[in-house]
C-alpha cells in the first residue's frame, strides 16, 4: 500500500542570509560555481527590486548587470552574512542610474535597456495593471509586494533580502495588499480588486 | 506610514507571509497573472576572477604572452575594420569575417558571453552585446543587426549613420543614442536620446524620437512608435491597429474599440504616437484623433489646420511635428 503523503517540501529560493555566507566566502577566492549559486538563490530578489523600478522591459537584462557587478566588487564585502541586502543595494543603485540614463540629457555609458517582453495579452495586460497599482502605492511597499506576488518569495526570504525585520515585512505584506486591493477596486471593479 | 487599509479577510495574511500556508484566493488572482513578469531562469556568465596578488608576475606573463598571440593573430587573420572603427574593448571572444557579397564590409560576431565596444570615426560608439551578431557595411556609417542587442552613439557631426534590420532602416540624429535588439517578434528600436527616421516597405516611414521605441516586424515593416512608460492599454489597442494597418485580416469593430482606446489612455507626450496613427487609418476615422491632438498638444494646433492633417497634407503634418515636438 502506498504511503500517504503528508507533506511536501520544496527548495527555498533564498535561504537565509546566513546559509549564504559559505558560498560568498568561496566565491570571493575566486569561485564561479560558488557564484553561480548565489546567482540561483538570490535572481528572484535583485529581478523584483529592479523590477519595482524600473518595470518589466529593463529589469532582465539588468539582473545580469547587478550580479556581474556584485562579482567585480565581492572583495569590497565586508560582512559575507550581509550579501544579500548588500547586493539589493547594488541593484537599487543600478536601477537609479538607468532611470537617470532614460532621461534625454543624462549622459551613456554601458548597455541599454532590454527588448520589450512578447506582446501583450489579456493576462500580460492583467499584470501590468497590478504593476502600476503597486506602483501608486507609497514606496515602502513597492519591494515587499513585487517580491511576494511577482517573485513569489516568502515573507522570511523577503526579510533577509531586504535586511528588515519580520515584523516590519509582515506589517508591509498585510498593509501594502490591502491598499493595493483597494487601488485596484478604485481603478476597474473586479476580481482583481473586489474588496477584502 | 498612516495609510488606512481595510481589515483582510482570514488567511491572506498567513498566505502573503508563508507561501506553503492554504493558498488564499485574493491572492493567488494576482500572482497568476504576476507570474509570467517573475525573473526568468537564464544562467550567469561569471567572468574569470582576477588573479591574487601574490601571482602577479605569473599574470604578467600570462598577459604578455596572450598579447603576444594576439598581436599575432590581429595581424595574420583579422582583416581590417572599415571605416575608420577600432575595437576599443572587449571581453570574451569576438569572430570577424568579411562578407562575400557586401566588398569590403565586416561580420562581427559575438560569443556567448561576450561583450565589445567599438568607437568610430566622429565619436560614434557600438556596444555589443551576448551573442549580437551584426555587419559593419564598408563605408562605416551604416551597421546592419543579424542577431542579439547593439547600442549605438552617434556623435556631435551629421555623418548619416544608420541602423539597419531586415528591410528597415533608421537614420539616427547626431548626439542619438539607441538600441537596437532582435526579439522573438522581430526587433526593437529604443530611442535614448536624439531621434531616428525609419524608413520600410515601399516609402513608409515612422519617426521615434527620444526615450520612445519602435517595433519592426520580420519583414522590416514598423509599428506605431510608442514611449517607454506608455500605458500598457496603449500598447495593447497599438498592436491592433497596426494589425489593419498591415493587411492583416482584422475585424473592424476591433480597431474601432482599439482607437478609442488609444484616444482615452493617451497623455499629452503620447500625441507622438496619435500622429502615427491619424496615418495608418482610414480617412473617416482621423477627425477625433486630430481633434484629440490638438487637445493633447495646443501650441501645435494654430500652425496645422485641422482639415489638413485629416487629409494627411504632408506640410501640415511636417508643421504638426516641429511645433509638438521638443
Amino acid at each position: 500500500m502506498q504511503e500517504p503523503i503528508l507533506a511536501v517540501i520544496q527548495p527555498s529560493p533564498t535561504q537565509h542570509e546566513s546559509d549564504l555566507a559559505p558560498l560568498v566566502i568561496a566565491a570571493r577566492r575566486g569561485d564561479r560555481a560558488a557564484f553561480s549559486r548565489l546567482h540561483a538563490r538570490l535572481v528572484g530578489a535583485v529581478h523584483g527590486i529592479l523590477f519595482a523600478r524600473l518595470g518589466p522591459s529593463d529589469a532582465d537584462d539588468a539582473v545580469q548587470e547587478v550580479f556581474l557587478a556584485g562579482w567585480t566588487r565581492l572583495a569590497t564585502l565586508r560582512d559575507p552574512a550581509k550579501f544579500a541586502p548588500w547586493l539589493c543595494e547594488i541593484a537599487r543603485n543600478h536601477a537609479v542610474t538607468t532611470l537617470r540614463r532614460h532621461k534625454p540629457a543624462a549622459p551613456l555609458e554601458t548597455d541599454p535597456p532590454a527588448p520589450a517582453r512578447p506582446a501583450p495579452d489579456e493576462v500580460h495586460d492583467q499584470a501590468l495593471r497590478i504593476l502600476d497599482a503597486i506602483r501608486s502605492l507609497p514606496l515602502p511597499y513597492h519591494e515587499p509586494l513585487v517580491l511576494r506576488l511577482v517573485e513569489r518569495m516568502s515573507g522570511p526570504q523577503i526579510a533577509a533580502a531586504l535586511d528588515m525585520t519580520h515584523g516590519s515585512v509582515r506589517v508591509n505584506l498585510t498593509r501594502g495588499f490591502a491598499l493595493l486591493t483597494q487601488q485596484l477596486a478604485r481603478s476597474a471593479p473586479g476580481p482583481l480588486g473586489a474588496q477584502p | 506610514m498612516n495609510d488606512q487599509a481595510p481589515n483582510l479577510p482570514s488567511g491572506v495574511e498567513d498566505y502573503l507571509w508563508d507561501t506553503a500556508a492554504p493558498v488564499a484566493p485574493q491572492v493567488a488572482a494576482m500572482e497568476q497573472p504576476l507570474a509570467a513578469l517573475a525573473a526568468p531562469s537564464t544562467a550567469l556568465f561569471v567572468p574569470p576572477a582576477k588573479p591574487a596578488r601574490r601571482a602577479w608576475w605569473l599574470a604578467l606573463a600570462a598577459s604578455l604572452l596572450l598579447a603576444a598571440a594576439l598581436f599575432i593573430l590581429t595581424r595574420s587573420s583579422t582583416p581590417p575594420i572599415p571605416g575608420g572603427w577600432t575595437i576599443s574593448s572587449h571581453t570574451g571572444p569576438i569572430t570577424t569575417s568579411p562578407v562575400k557579397s557586401q566588398p569590403g564590409s565586416l561580420l562581427i560576431a559575438m560569443d556567448a558571453g561576450a561583450k565589445a565596444e567599438l568607437t568610430g570615426p566622429q565619436a560614434r560608439r557600438i556596444s555589443a552585446g551576448d551573442s549580437a551578431r551584426f555587419v559593419l557595411a564598408a563605408s562605416g556609417d551604416e551597421i546592419s543587426l543579424e542577431h542579439g542587442s547593439i547600442f549605438l552613439q552617434t556623435g556631435s557631426q551629421d555623418g548619416a549613420l544608420s541602423l539597419a534590420f531586415a528591410g528597415a532602416r533608421a537614420t539616427l540624429s547626431p548626439h542619438a543614442a539607441a538600441q537596437l535588439a532582435t526579439n522573438e517578434r522581430g526587433a526593437t528600436l529604443t530611442l535614448k536620446t536624439g531621434n531616428a527616421i525609419i524608413m520600410f516597405g515601399k516609402g513608409q516611414r515612422v519617426r521615434v524620437p527620444a526615450e520612445a521605441r519602435c517595433e519592426l516586424a520580420p519583414d522590416g515593416s514598423a509599428a506605431t512608435p510608442r514611449y517607454y512608460d506608455a500605458p500598457g492599454i496603449l500598447a495593447k489597442s497599438l498592436a491592433v491597429i497596426d494589425s489593419a494597418y498591415a493587411g492583416e485580416k482584422s475585424d473592424p469593430r476591433d480597431t474601432t474599440v482599439a482607437l478609442e482606446s488609444v484616444l482615452k489612455a493617451a497623455r499629452p507626450r503620447d500625441a507622438m504616437t496619435l500622429w502615427h496613427v491619424l496615418q495608418r487609418v482610414p480617412r473617416e476615422s482621423r477627425g477625433p484623433i486630430v481633434d484629440r491632438m490638438q487637445e493633447l498638444a495646443p501650441a501645435a494646433a494654430k500652425s496645422s489646420p485641422r482639415d489638413a492633417l485629416i487629409n494627411l497634407d504632408p506640410a501640415a503634418l511636417d508643421a504638426w511635428w516641429n511645433d509638438a515636438m521638443p
